[in-house]
């Protein structure tokens, strides 16, 4: 990567879309000249964010393809989606501490059980209402994320959003998880996803929703408590954060090493009820008395620093661990450019990764900039996800009910946020081009096309399409057709009029990027 | 190695099977053909909590917050035999241990070591682990065996196919062979299936020209229609297999009209709790193959046994309500297929097991062996089989869990070769990797 000055920038300058701010420049390789600016346009939209949209399309079209790119990796000074901000007016909740959120639901349980004298009566009281205040909030997290994706401006932020949280993945609706997985999402994952990798891996292992997921919040030394109760180890987050957050299955460790890392990472707790005089705002509390302090070899290396400092340092260990650079950088070409990305290019991403720190950012830069990036479409069938957000985008609507999205999700396999297993989803051809989710991806193209995509959600029976619902079928030809080959083209042609969008919405180089 | 002796031996018997007409007596079940239908417990079932050691010592000192008690206790196990005994949450299953048509493989499993629950099902639904790149090249990555075992069957006779209940294709099932993939989850009336296919039939299919030269596309896409077609056809001409009246109580909580099943299908939607799906499920399955003699091989898959956490006991906890859940599946299962059951085998795997230990969370993490279920008409039941390593040091699998002593394997290859039919070459293609052959399980396949 080079950092150029000089005109492009002056001109993006005196446009004012940029500001002041110094900008991150990438330059983009000669591989990228084989393309018309058109060409590159819609590769760009594809592959850095979920296609194109009208919005997205004009801001490409006014920028060039180079201050866009550089605009995406610097999210932070493009504002959120209008529709986000409308969200968040009404329900700021998920822009709040952790603790604060969780303290809130406690009061809101409390509330509801005032004046029941009935201790069995209030209990139930309390419960329903704190389930219902969480699944609300979880609805919310699950149209936030949605609304971000379709209409937000940030596209690769929006799509590195969702890589990050998939790979620190958590199961969405469950108990009190449901609550804060929104402020999760918002607040640990986002913010760090072009920072550096150690700091968005302690901000997950600080999360009171990753403790409790992946069980650390209840590991401890071994003790007997006062009504004798037996407490100890448990190393499930030990060995996933090893497995899958660092190293990967193949990274060298051993049985001893997650037992060793459990040991350093007792005491890390989370106190949703503000009970603790420790807690720190983010809900995250380390328990001196629950720590085992003696010192541990993991990796062979010797770690006997005192209290929290101890898993720090081994967590930052594995994360700067050239398996760690190994495996991101794998994953990430696998995420943005194929199933099986060129070796040469994973090297030079890791190579980046260990040069750097592991600032994302940077590994993202060569990534863009490389030829790699910039050879052929095709190589990546879309995920459900990625499916489902795209041709929404392409179909130029503002969806009245972003929660109706979720049928067709969960009906593909790919219910949002509910992915049981600490491994997320998988991002590859084998596991999404099946029977089912074909067919499902052309049931939801036709009921998009025809402005019903509502219908698919028989939770929301008697909601009515409304009319910003129906798409017009020249902004999706003039979205979607750049990409077609003149065969497809041709066969969308001779159906019937009204046929042609939901076969564009299932074309075969729409469900391939 | 191979144990080719084994399988001569097996061979032999067929054939001399073949010539005096074993399956002869019966017209009706000699035009059935047999059936496979494998239940993947996805998340490590505590094999422990499913047959219980409750007699050994080490259990019982290993386990003092979730160990099951003895029979005849409080909320004792039902008694299997001597040693073990079975979680009282499968008490719908025990009429079928007596009766002798169902039996466990104590202390099988995968012989890798791998305490990863991606890594181990995805060995355990490849049937090997791709260990050299030779394996790897030869079968890629996404076959699983029980799509080879399919081919084999589809090549025998060209209307057999396979079924994956659920909703997505599994690994097990992925490959060249036929599959069907429908979510049987929600009940579908026979009016209603009918509607569905007619209406199918007036559409005119622009998409499969959309996909004319998408070979990949096409196949699913034609996959899916045909596959859709033949499932509800079927639906819409099977008769609701009789119940028990008390087993509709299982059934209700997928009864969408209800308003507790309300709740809990928002659950199941998102992934959750999938075990609570399964009776429906079962109830399905059993309609399509007492319908459909051409599904042969079937499979679906439950979640959520991964008990860390709040395993529970004999009345509380997750474990004792997704085997209940289980259970009644299967109990309906059972029910529906009648006369098929004498050809039908069920198998419930997992990929491995859990520690012998409680952990500090009332909950078990990621241990090796565990318990293999075989249920049908051919399995002679009634027995606990496998070596049965015990839980005392010496005996435990890094001396902290129970050692796998049967590869899982060696229990599908027996049922392939002596319920099926399949061959030595035949076998080899399935499980292209040696494996330790079984011991003990001599008995447990009937004629």
């Amino acid at each position: 990567m080079t950092i150029r000055t000089t005109t492009r920038r002056a001109l993006v300058l005196v446009l004012g879309l940029l500001g002041s701010v110094p900008g991150w420049a990438v330059d983009l390789p000669a591989a990228a000249q084989q393309w018309s600016v058109p060409q590159q346009q819609w590769l760009v939209l594809n592959r850095l964010g979920y296609g194109p949209s009208p919005d997205s399309v004009a801001r490409i079209q006014q920028l060039g393809v180079s201050a866009y790119i550089d605009q995406q990796l610097q999210p932070q000074q493009l504002p959120e989606a209008r529709q986000t901000r409308q969200l968040l007016a009404t329900q700021p909740w998920l822009d709040w501490p952790a603790a604060r959120i969780m303290a809130r639901l406690y009061q809101t349980g409390q509330a509801a059980g005032e004046g029941i004298s009935d201790p069995q009566a209030r209990q139930l009281a309390v419960r329903t209402a704190t389930n219902q205040q969480s699944r609300q909030l979880f609805m919310l997290a699950q149209k936030l994320r949605l609304t971000e994706a379709i209409s937000s401006p940030r596209q690769l932020e929006a799509r590195l959003t969702e890589f990050w949280f998939n790979h620190f993945n958590v199961f969405g609706p469950l108990g009190s998880i449901q609550a804060t997985l929104g402020q999760y999402e918002r607040q640990v994952i986002r913010p760090r996803v072009l920072g550096r990798f150690e700091d968005l891996l302690l901000a997950t292992a600080r999360s009171p929703i990753m403790l409790t997921y992946l069980n650390n919040e209840k590991s401890s030394r071994a003790y007997v408590d006062a009504r004798g109760t037996a407490h100890g180890l448990n190393e499930n987050y030990a060995r996933e954060v090893m497995e899958l957050h660092t190293l990967g299955v193949q990274g060298g460790y051993t049985q001893q090493d997650v037992t060793a890392l459990a040991h350093v990472l007792t005491g890390w707790r989370q106190d949703g009820l503000g009970k603790y005089q420790d807690t720190r705002p983010d809900g995250f509390l380390f328990s001196a008395a629950l720590h085992d302090p003696a010192p541990q070899v993991v990796l062979g290396q010797r770690f006997d620093q005192p209290g929290e400092a101890q898993g720090e340092a081994a967590l930052r260990m594995l994360a700067r661990h050239p398996a760690t650079a190994q495996h991101l950088s794998q994953q990430l070409a696998e995420f943005f450019l194929a199933d099986d990305p060129p070796p040469a290019l994973v090297r030079r991403m890791s190579q980046r990764w260990l040069a750097t720190q592991g600032d994302l950012r940077e590994v993202m830069t060569v990534l863009i900039s490389s030829p790699e990036f910039w050879q052929q479409r095709g190589q990546k069938f879309k995920t459900p996800y990625r499916y489902l957000v795209s041709t929404v985008r392409a179909s130029g609507i503002q969806p009245s009910n972003p929660a109706a999205l979720l049928a067709p999700l969960n009906a593909m396999g790919m219910p949002l946020y509910g992915r049981l297993t600490p491994d997320g989803y998988p991002q590859d051809k084998s596991a999404w081009l099946n029977p089912v989710g074909l067919q499902t991806r052309v049931n939801f193209a036709q009921t998009l096309a025809r402005g019903r995509y509502i219908w698919h959600a028989a939770e929301l029976q008697g909601a009515t399409p409304q009319p910003e619902d129906q798409p017009d079928p020249a902004t999706v030809s003039r979205l979607i057709d750049p990409l077609l080959s003149p065969q497809t083209l041709q066969r969308i042609q001779q159906a019937p009029a009204a046929q042609q969008m939901a076969l564009r919405l299932a074309a075969p180089e729409w469900l391939y990027d | 190695m191979w144990n080719r002796r084994y399988w001569l031996r097996s061979m032999a018997g067929l054939v001399t099977g073949t010539a005096l007409g074993w399956s002869a007596p019966v017209s009706a079940q000699a035009t059935r053909p047999a059936r496979l239908v494998v239940i993947f417990l996805r998340g490590a079932v505590d094999g422990l909590s499913v047959v219980v050691p409750h007699g050994d010592a080490d259990y019982r000192q290993a386990r003092p917050g979730i160990g099951l008690a003895a029979p005849g206790q409080p909320d004792g196990v039902l008694p299997l035999d001597r040693q073990f005994g079975l979680h009282p949450a499968l008490a719908p299953l025990y009429p079928l241990w007596q009766q002798g048509s169902l039996a466990f493989v104590q202390a099988v499993g995968s012989p890798g070591p791998s305490r990863s629950h991606f890594e181990a099902q995805q060995f355990m639904e490849l049937g090997f682990e791709p260990v050299t790149a030779l394996l790897r090249q030869r079968l890629g990555r996404n076959e699983g065996w029980l799509n080879r075992w399919m081919t084999d069957l589809h090549r025998q006779q060209p209307s057999a196919t396979a079924l994956a209940a659920g909703r997505s294709l599994p690994l097990i099932l992925q490959g060249p062979a036929p599959v069907i993939n429908y979510d049987l989850g929600r009940i579908i009336q026979a009016d209603k299936a009918a509607a569905l296919v007619a209406s199918q039939n007036r559409q005119q299919d622009w998409f499969a020209q959309l996909y004319q030269n998408h070979p990949e596309l096409l196949a699913a896409y034609q996959n899916a229609r045909q596959g859709q077609q033949r499932v509800l056809s079927e639906l819409a001409e099977a008769p609701a297999p009789a119940m028990e009246a008390t087993m509709t109580p299982a059934l209700s909580s997928t009864d969408p009209r209800s308003a507790a099943a309300a709740q809990e299908k928002q659950m199941a939607d998102h992934g959750a709790a999938p075990a609570n799906g399964f009776p429906a499920t079962a109830y399905q399955l059993a309609r399509l193959m007492t319908q459909d003699p051409g599904l042969q091989v079937l499979f679906t898959d439950l979640g959520d046994w991964d008990t860390h956490i709040g395993q529970g006991n004999a009345r509380r906890g997750r474990l004792q309500g997704n085997l209940g859940a289980l259970a009644r599946g299967l109990q309906l299962l059972v029910q529906g297929l009648g006369e098929d059951y004498a050809r039908t085998t069920v198998v419930v795997m997992s990929e491995f097991g859990r520690t012998l230990h409680e952990n500090g969370t009332g909950g078990t993490d990621h241990g090796h062996g565990n318990v293999m279920w075989l249920l049908g008409g051919g399995i002679r039941g009634g027995s606990v089989y496998g070596d049965w390593p015990g839980l005392g040091r010496e005996g435990l699998y890094q001396q902290r869990d129970l050692a796998v002593t049967t590869d899982y394997r060696a229990v599908l290859a027996l049922l392939a070769a002596r319920q099926f039919g399949l061959n030595d070459a035949q076998l080899q293609r399935i499980f292209p990797q040696p494996f330790q052959p079984a011991r003990g399980l001599d008995r447990l396949w009937r004629g």
